[in-house]
């Protein structure tokens, strides 16, 4: 099987649309200081079967073609853009930030992870059918992956609040780095959990050896594979043209995890995503890896994988009222008082708790990466993956606001002794 | 001349280095002018008290002024134990050649002493049986106390050495900034931020030196944007430095610290030249 030359052509400028569209929104919205990926994720619904395809039936289908061999070139990119992401993500995570700052934020993490779950999971286990579960022996999985979509914070919003409300350079603001990625951690390996109870996998594990398999990977990577690659990456950029040598090394590593941890039945991108805190780590990397990286994913992949959001569903004829209002109630409700509280405990006085708490509220684009994939299994439907997209397109749009009621002036916060 | 350590306590062994150690300690304790104690972890035996202070002796040391302290049991507790409870406040051991892959999980004694002691610690990494003054000082630090603590225990010990250069570090991580910016924005951007930041680093660093007052001996001051404790290590070890002075909290480091690398932990694990631990 291969592309016929008239499906090359409309993968091509498939691909190209979505990227013009995402980065024309991408480029609008940072403009006027919201987030990018709000702009790429609207462009997507605007362009799929929400508005473009309501107006022009004809020509969405024939741009994007909802059954045939470009379909799944198309899927090939995105899953492709998907594990890329969360490679880049996993980089930016530092355990090290995470220990030094362990005292507020391990609080600050586990409790603002702690209420939201408990709420997103209550809420859905005794209420199913109005959560929009449809089959009834996933319940039990349905249920913990709300209340982990819920739980979720995206780290790349919450650094660009910090940043807008310069505060980002400052204990305040590391505090909430830190507790940003130990959600992103423990997020991500909760979901995998959820994954591997549903049985994603082909190979017939069964569920206790693919929890097994994941543990002893996670383990083995952060604490094994972590100084190992560590030794590799000097010898890479001494020995192979910069950057070049390096971004191929990192990538293969990636995409390596990624392979394991798919093969494992839970996903891909746990692998990417674990590999990337292994790398990230080495105090060998250059910063302009990093940042070269991180340019080529943010710029070309992740947009074609935001936009592709709007392109699986239509956001009109999906969209459940009740089911969108409670997520954002448990979202706010949950986030805002887990954080805080969170932090109060961790040592913080009240308005910079409230601020962590608001801070921590957004679900970005991690919340949305996990509505997808949760919708690909087979475990919510387009109701509920409706429901977690505009909660996390709210959540990101009101965070900064709503935190900087609270952190006026950077010179309320010590920004030296850190 | 003030001195900044009145009491040094020694760990000695038979070791290859061990008469260098002693040697090394010796110039120490002049230089200080300081009291010193020996500390050798055995069984006492006749033949082994003699070969101890044929050892003691044959570094010019004598066996009889010097406190000499004789206990068995695990090294570098006992070490780390009797140091404390003798008030010392320069504890001095010889570090181990480079350690294996295993053997870093394991821990040496100089690790742990590196890692639990709460007396200021100097490792010495390759002792001399010709020992020399130390030349060129490098100091990390942080804008806190322990980083004030630091600066001047070092510049004190580089006054006594007529030091010819004095180097403050400071390396500084800001997590996710590249996340932050590389979201919606460019390159250029995160470099021009990159840089206010770096200024305000400098401001900072200028003001806490002249806060100290310290005039004899010209301070270099360095801000690095990068992983903390790795680039200053980095620096030490390129420029050749005599003395890597940190300063260490001194609540003891904890197994996780060890393994998500505690900024310490860099330079414990790959000495960049003789190392001052100040807690």
């Amino acid at each position: 099987m291969q592309l016929s030359t008239e499906q090359i052509i409309i993968f091509l400028l498939s691909i190209s649309t979505m990227l013009f569209f995402a980065k024309l929104f991408g480029e609008l919205f940072s403009k006027i200081r919201l987030p990018a990926i709000v702009g790429e994720i609207i462009a997507g619904i605007i362009l799929g079967p929400t508005i473009f395809g309501m107006i022009f039936p004809e020509i969405y289908s024939w741009l994007f073609p909802p059954l045939d061999e470009t379909k799944i070139a198309l899927d090939g990119i995105t899953t492709l853009a998907v594990i890329m992401l969360l490679l880049v993500s996993g980089m930016e995570v530092d355990l090290s930030v995470v220990l030094k700052y362990r005292n507020t934020a391990v609080s600050t993490c586990l409790i603002g992870i702690l209420i939201p779950f408990g709420l997103g999971f209550l809420i859905s286990f005794f209420f199913p059918d109005f959560m929009g579960l449809e089959f009834t022996e996933m319940r039990l999985a349905f249920s913990l992956f709300i209340g982990t979509a819920i739980a979720i914070s995206s780290l790349p919003i919450i650094a660009k609040i910090l940043l807008d409300l310069d505060i980002f350079k400052t204990q305040i603001g590391f505090i909430i780095i830190a507790a940003a990625m130990l959600n992103d951690l423990i997020g991500w390996l909760i979901f995998s959990i959820i994954l591997g109870m549903i049985g994603a996998n082909d190979h017939g594990m069964s569920f206790s050896t693919t929890l097994l398999l994941t543990i002893l990977f996670v383990l083995f990577m952060l604490l094994v594979g972590r100084r190992i690659i560590n030794r590799l990456i000097p010898l890479v950029q001494d020995k192979i043209s910069f950057p070049g040598g390096i971004l191929n090394f990192i990538l293969i590593l990636g995409f390596l995890g990624a392979a394991f941890t798919e093969y494992i039945g839970i996903h891909s991108i746990l692998g990417a995503f674990i590999m990337g805190i292994a790398i990230g780590d080495s105090a060998y990397l250059k910063s302009r890896t990093r940042e070269v990286l991180q340019q080529f994913v943010t710029n070309i992949f992740a947009p074609l994988f935001f936009v592709s959001i709007g392109l699986r569903v239509n956001f009109i004829a999906n969209f459940d009222p009740a089911i969108v209002f409670t997520l954002l109630a448990i979202a706010f409700i949950g986030k805002v008082s887990g954080g805080s509280i969170g932090a109060k405990l961790g040592g913080m006085n009240l308005n910079n708790s409230l601020a962590i708490g608001f801070g921590m509220s957004s679900s970005g684009a991690m919340g949305i990466i996990l509505g997808v994939i949760a919708l690909q299994s087979g475990l919510i439907q387009e109701t509920v993956f409706v429901g977690l997209v505009v909660m996390a397109l709210f959540t990101s749009l009101t965070s900064a606001p709503l935190m900087s009621i609270f952190i006026r002036k950077r010179t309320d916060i010590p920004s030296k002794n850190y | 001349m003030d001195t900044p350590f009145k009491k040094l306590a020694l760990a000695v062994t038979f070791s290859p280095t061990g008469k260098a150690l002693l040697k090394e300690t010796k110039r120490l304790k002049e230089l200080f002018n300081s009291e010193l104690i020996l500390i050798h972890i055995g069984k006492k035996t006749k033949d082994s008290e003699k070969k101890l202070i044929d050892t003691i002796e044959s570094a010019g040391l004598s066996a009889i002024e010097n406190e000499i302290i004789w206990e068995e049991g695990d090294p570098a507790n006992v070490i780390i134990k009797r140091s404390e409870s003798a008030d010392v406040d320069l504890l001095i051991a010889g570090a181990l050649q480079k350690e294996s892959f295993v053997k870093y999980y394991i821990g040496s004694v100089a690790r742990k002493i590196m890692r639990s002691s709460t007396c200021n610690v100097m490792i010495l990494k390759s002792p001399s049986e010709n020992p020399v003054n130390f030349k060129k000082f490098y100091v990390s630090i942080d804008f806190t106390d322990g980083g004030k603590r630091t600066v001047s225990t070092a510049y004190q010990f580089a006054l006594l050495e007529a030091a010819a250069e004095f180097v403050v570090v400071r390396d500084y991580n800001i997590p996710a900034l590249s996340t932050a910016i590389l979201d919606s924005g460019s390159i250029e951007e995160l470099d021009i931020l990159k840089s206010k930041y770096q200024k305000e680093e400098e401001a900072y660093m200028k003001e806490f030196i002249d806060q100290m007052d310290l005039k004899r001996i010209e301070i270099q001051t360095i801000c690095i944007y990068g992983k903390e404790g790795w680039e200053a290590t980095k620096l030490a070890r390129s420029n050749n430095a005599d003395i890597f002075a940190i300063n260490v909290p001194s609540k003891k480091l904890k197994f996780l610290d060890r393994l998500f690398l505690h900024e310490a932990e860099y330079s414990f694990e790959n000495l960049p030249s003789n190392l001052l631990i100040i807690r």
